[in-house]
């Protein structure tokens, strides 16, 4: 069967780079999409938007914050008909979960995604991922009394979802 | 009371720190690129610290592999401003330490491999 050489491409570089060079190029490409999307004035999410697609937000606020859940991953399709990611690569993904700003992570591509709002230097605060796939829900647990955020509300927001950030009102 | 593990290893960070003044900073970092512990200047991030050295270390440990040069025991890099050394600390963390440009290098390496000796027991 056929495979997609750009998926294939992207995933080629991706695990080649972090079974390199650890988390470094994960951060790295966040911060040159970061770049590409920084456009001077603006709203921190409108610049987001550009990557997570139009009318994808749902939007909450609660006291300081805003808790805004992605309805659907923009990187879905790249996770379809690819390769597994690999020992090392998944390996990396348990350790940025276990960081003190980590969490919240499922595949390489969450530590690109995630690379991107650190990178927009806007107090972005990565709270989980759900896996369209397998329903499976990785929280950021480390990082919900920053948000002001239960586990509970978390999973009750992402349920049916794909990635809930907060971000200060 | 016996020190916690944390506090044996920052204990051992903070003598490297000391006994060479000309250190500015050092951390102890995981394979995975996780700080262990560190003692860093404040105007360095942590995050990035961990996350070059375990590239570097990564590219390191590769092209040693490649040109059959062993396993890799000590990175150097050095620039006008100091130095950034990278030394392995057993089999599961690595020693990064950043000194100044006026530091005797001899002096360094020998407290830098005693402290990563110290460090391996530890961990």
């Amino acid at each position: 069967m056929a495979k997609n050489p750009v998926k294939y491409a992207l995933w080629g570089m991706l695990v080649g780079n972090i079974e390199s060079m650890g988390i470094l190029p994960a951060l790295q490409g966040g911060e040159a999409i970061a770049r590409s999307i920084e456009t001077e004035g603006g709203d921190v999410l409108e610049k987001l938007a550009q990557i997570d697609g139009e009318n994808n937000y749902e939007i909450s606020e609660k006291g300081e914050f805003r808790y805004v859940v992605l309805k659907h991953c923009p990187f879905a399709s790249v996770y379809k008909d690819i390769p597994a990611w690999g020992e090392k690569a998944m390996k990396l993904v348990d350790a940025y979960n276990k960081k003190e700003d980590g969490g919240g992570a499922l595949h390489p591509i969450c530590l690109v995604h995630k690379g991107v709002r650190k990178a927009m230097n806007a107090g972005v605060i990565s709270l989980g991922c759900r896996s369209e796939g397998t329903g499976k829900i990785e929280v950021a647990e480390k990082a919900l009394k920053k948000a002001a955020i239960t586990k509970e509300e978390v999973l009750g927001m992402i349920e049916g979802k794909a990635c809930i950030f907060a971000i200060k009102a | 009371m016996a020190l916690s593990r944390e506090e044996v290893l920052n204990q051992i960070l903070k003598r490297l720190h000391s006994s060479t003044p000309d250190v500015e900073g050092a951390a102890v970092i995981s394979m995975d690129g996780l700080v262990i512990a560190s003692s860093l200047p404040a105007d360095i991030e942590e995050d990035k610290v961990s996350a070059m050295s375990a590239a570097l270390y990564g590219i390191g440990s590769r092209t040693a592999e490649e040109l059959k040069r062993g396993d890799i025991e000590q990175f150097y890099i050095k620039g006008n401003n100091g130095i950034f050394l990278i030394t392995q600390a057993g089999s599961d963390a690595m020693l990064t330490v950043m000194a100044n440009v006026k530091a005797k290098l001899g002096i360094i390496f020998l407290d830098v491999k005693r402290s990563a000796e110290e460090l391996a027991k530890a961990i």
